[in-house]
């Protein structure tokens, strides 16, 4: 495993504060769309994976996320931001960052290294909501469809900021590939 | 980049065809109105209507803060009388986004366990003795007797 500097691991406090601030900030938003779709939620946490994906695909670490993930749970259980899941938060936060990881060692020889940022994501959102269905929501049929198709969309729309801020990112860690992608 | 957008663009029609399906397939309740579903039977009920008694009591928030409850209500142990139902083994309650608690037959027919009470014009589900929210369903719609 690689070692992180303390350069990466500040960015990586920071992401994960900015995933829950942003979480917090999108809610009220994401819940007229839910509202009117009559689905209790799926929005709000595929914005806030964006930013654990980011670092993750940036330093290229295997773990990365899973560590953020932790990191946010813990945070979310400090400030009593534990949503509708309550104390099985923790759960909800660190099994995304489990898939994040996954889907980016899977895709890490892919010709285009923002496929696996979709890829992430998308699996990411759909991991989170599968997750609090299964521990609050217990949604079935056309209900569940929905949240899940709902949560997968905003996965992949989140990772189309996220491919650019990794390309960015990756500009100071010079990983060109990850930057010549995004620009292309 | 086009296959990133047209993975998008699919998952955006994909879930707009499932919302249509879904909108126009569920039940539609009118705000202050609850469905009651029991052996293939519907019956709509006005909350406002039921009659109801004092409820007093204390339930514990998602993060464990307790919260004094003293308002009217309805019981829920008088669900299965609106429907007429003898024997079930399980009251759902549903709210408007699908969320659902469950009540087996002990729980709903014990006196004081659980009601609905108004909540700024929406229904709301309390059931005291829990340990959690879970059961604290808010914008309740729907009631199933199982």
């Amino acid at each position: 495993m690689k070692r992180i500097k303390l350069g990466q691991m500040i960015f990586m406090a920071l992401c994960c504060d900015c995933g829950l601030i942003a979480k917090k900030l999108i809610s009220p938003f994401a819940d007229l769309i839910t509202e009117s779709l009559h689905i209790p939620g799926g929005i709000a946490t595929g914005i806030s994976l964006m930013f654990i994906i980011v670092p993750a695909a940036s330093f290229r670490i295997f773990g990365c996320a899973t560590l953020m993930s932790v990191i946010q749970s813990v945070l979310a259980l400090s400030f009593g931001m534990v949503g509708s899941m309550g104390a099985l938060a923790p759960i909800g936060y660190i099994i995304p960052g489990i898939v994040i990881d996954l889907c980016l060692f899977l895709f890490r020889r892919s010709a285009s290294p923002s496929s696996g940022i979709l890829a992430a994501s998308i699996a990411a959102s759909v991991s989170a909501a599968l997750t609090a269905d299964i521990l609050v929501f217990r949604l079935y049929g056309i209900a569940l469809c929905v949240y899940i198709a709902v949560a997968a969309t905003t996965g992949a729309v989140c990772s189309l900021p996220a491919s650019v801020l990794a390309g960015r990112i990756s500009s100071y860690i010079s990983d060109r590939t990850l930057k010549e992608d995004v620009l292309s | 980049m086009k296959k990133r957008i047209a993975v998008i663009l699919s998952l955006i029609a994909v879930t707009a065809l499932l919302a249509f399906i879904y909108l126009f397939s569920r039940a539609s309740v009118k705000p202050g109105d609850l469905l009651i579903r029991c052996a293939g039977k519907e019956i709509t009920v006005t909350y406002a209507d039921l009659d109801k008694s004092h409820v007093s009591g204390t339930v514990k928030n998602k993060k464990g803060e307790v919260k004094t409850i003293d308002t009217e209500g309805f019981p829920v142990s008088s669900i299965p009388a609106l429907a007429n139902i003898g024997d079930f083994s399980e009251i759902s309650v549903y709210s408007d986004d699908e969320y659902s608690a469950s009540l087996t037959s002990e729980e709903a027919l014990s006196d004081g366990k659980a009601y609905l009470i108004d909540d700024d014009g929406k229904i709301r589900l309390i059931v005291f003795g829990d340990e959690d929210s879970k059961r604290d369903v808010k914008n309740v719609v729907r009631i199933e007797i199982k």
